[in-house]
């Protein structure tokens, strides 16, 4: 995926979204260069084409974060879509084959279904996440997945211990609302603090699993890495107890699970600003995106069993 | 779509349970659930688990994070399909839930597990925000003269009928409805119930009456469903489906002109185990347990 030869201009792989995004608009879901068997999702499940939004949407605003992957041939989009009056943050991400759009994978967060108490689609543009990086500043590939993984390994079980690198000035949007830095009082005291802070605490233990992880685009350019990945709540913990030593009620106390597309911006090997997009999904559901680790049922009950 | 499994039953001529017996393993299924321990029953190991439309291994999900047992319980059996069901108010950590669960047997080892936990999100009524005063519905025990029996294919389509009249509802009725019918969704009275109305006008209605003004128009598939319970003495009917709310639908028009919107903005779908009682071929009563899932999400059940 990632052969020079086979690079397609980034040019060439906005105007692919320009014309999906245009085609979203007007519901012509005929109007997409679909090619053969392409695969569709919305919110981790497998669509045929014309289904989903392309039903329900009423607009879209002009809230535009692009980005690509010359390489990969993969173009994202977050924005925000209007069904009958609801506004939902979204991303979207495409993968774009001679031309064509043989995948479309979008989340997007409904203000009645998401599962988060916080959304706001009054979105505005971050200038990190906007900015070309020198080339001394960029991350090589390699390193970029690593990072963006070692986040997530960081939030699975989160024990305090750091496992990626963060820029002090990091911060988190979540459909919408940034969730670190952040003193509103709806998100309680844990979103006053930096991104790297409330990982140190430990704060997320409940998050048990972060699974179906991958990587499919990495804007070079920008230092942007889109991922997709579920997390998993098990529910299994009654109170928390903080790396300094308080003791807290988790968030999710009864099985649960999220659906979530998260751009990482990268500089210089250290994680800038995070932007994510996430759904509520019946807990432990399979990505339809994964193989193995995707699955909602990947432990051998017969093994079980024979304990 | 239907499936009958009677005949690999009796082809097979392992171990049965009985009616009662059936009824039992329901009370043992909540004992081990409480305790957290799924393997205190008896398990086919080609045994398939699922809640809320997701396969799950055992001892995950509401295994591991049910800390009581509720008094309101509603349990039902099927000795010919070998399936027994039921519907139970449990806490999570404290948190109400309505627990239905469908198990169904092969050689006396539990095969299938499927079940559907309704958990409170937010300000919503479903479920019910009062779970400890619910009481079940007794008309669901009460055993039928003969002349109010049907068979059990009879049966099959009468559930389905509903569904099918439900199903991108426009008024036409393919079944007939008891006056006294009422339904109950994940503990919520859904008809002939004024108190709730403010969450849509035909939960005041009658349960005939929503579906012959055409209330459920943006219900576009009732799909996957199958009929794994059949109670031919007390007529009762167990399924499993998905409804999809395509959104397709904003405004609309009821059959007697009236303009109304529609409850679903967006897209999504539920996953639901529904209960129907049968008297004399008409729809006495209905209860239903049911979770939001992604638009079209795909059931775990269907091919099997």
């Amino acid at each position: 995926m990632t052969n020079p030869s086979h690079q397609i201009a980034r040019e060439e792989l906005f105007a692919v979204l320009d014309s999906y995004l245009a085609a979203l608009r007007e519901r012509d879901c005929n109007a997409v260069p679909w090619a053969q068997d392409a695969k569709i999702s919305e919110n981790g499940v497998m669509l045929r084409a014309g289904q989903g939004a392309w039903v329900s949407l009423t607009g879209l605003d002009k809230f535009d974060l692009r980005f690509c992957d010359t390489s990969a041939g993969e173009v994202g989009h977050f924005g925000v879509l209007d069904e009958s009056g609801d506004r939902s943050p979204f991303a979207l991400r495409l993968r774009v084959a001679e031309g064509l759009v043989a995948e479309a994978e979008m989340v997007v967060a409904r203000p009645l279904d998401c599962g988060t108490p916080f959304l706001n689609a009054d979105l505005v543009d971050r200038p990190v996440l906007l900015e070309t990086l020198a080339p001394r500043d960029r991350t090589d590939r390699a390193e970029m997945i690593r990072l963006a993984d070692g986040y997530f390994s960081t939030l699975e079980r989160n024990d305090g211990t750091i496992k990626t690198v963060f820029d002090p000035s990091c911060d988190r949007r979540e459909n919408g609302t940034y969730t670190t830095n952040n003193e509103s009082e709806h998100l309680g005291w844990i979103g006053g603090l930096s991104c790297e802070a409330q990982f140190r605490l430990g704060w997320f233990l409940f998050d048990d699993e972060l699974r179906a992880r991958r990587y499919p685009l990495i804007d070079e350019e920008r230092g942007l890495l889109l991922a997709g990945a579920m997390i998993d709540h098990a529910g299994l913990h009654k109170s928390v107890t903080l790396t300094d030593g308080r003791t807290v009620i988790p968030v999710f106390r009864r099985p649960h699970s999220f659906n979530l597309l998260e751009l990482f911006k990268i500089k210089a090997g250290r994680i800038e600003a995070i932007e994510a997009v996430f759904h509520t999904v019946p807990y432990r559901m399979p990505s339809p995106w994964s193989g193995a680790d995707g699955a909602g049922h990947d432990r051998d009950l017969a093994q079980e069993a024979s304990r | 779509m239907t499936r009958l499994n009677s005949e690999w039953n009796s082809v097979r001529g392992g171990k049965r349970l009985d009616h009662a017996q059936l009824l039992a393993l329901a009370d043992g299924y909540l004992a081990a659930l409480l305790a957290g321990k799924p393997y205190d029953l008896a398990w086919d190991r080609r045994a398939l688990f699922t809640e809320n439309g997701v396969p799950l291994a055992l001892g995950d999900g509401a295994w591991a994070t049910v800390d009581s047992l509720e008094p309101y319980y509603l349990r039902f059996a099927d000795a010919e399909m070998q399936s027994v069901g039921f519907f139970r108010v449990v806490r999570e950590r404290g948190n109400p839930a309505l627990y239905s669960a469908r198990l169904t047997l092969e050689d006396g080892l539990i095969a299938e597990a499927e079940t559907i936990v309704a958990r409170r999100r937010g300000e919503e009524p479903f479920p019910n925000p009062d779970p400890l005063l619910l009481r079940p519905e007794p008309v669901f025990d009460e055993v039928l003269d003969a002349a109010d029996r049907r068979p059990r294919l009879r049966l099959i389509a009468i559930a389905d009928a509903y569904f099918s009249t439900l199903e991108l509802n426009d008024g036409q009725l393919f079944i007939e409805f008891d006056p006294r019918c009422n339904r109950r969704e994940n503990g919520n009275q859904t008809t002939n119930n004024p108190a709730l109305s403010q969450f849509g006008a035909e939960i005041g209605m009658p349960c005939v009456e929503a579906f012959r003004l055409g209330v459920f128009r943006f219900d576009d598939e009732l799909r996957d469903r199958r009929y794994h319970l059949v109670d031919e003495q007390r007529g009762l009917v167990f399924a499993s489906a998905f409804i999809d709310h395509s959104a397709r639908v904003d405004r609309y028009h009821l059959t007697d002109g009236t303009e109304r919107r529609s409850m679903f903005k967006t897209p999504n779908s539920l996953c639901m185990l529904e209960l129907f009682k049968i008297v004399g071929g008409r729809i006495r009563q209905i209860e239903a347990a049911f979770v939001e899932v992604p638009y079209r999400t795909r059931s775990p059940w269907s091919g099997r």
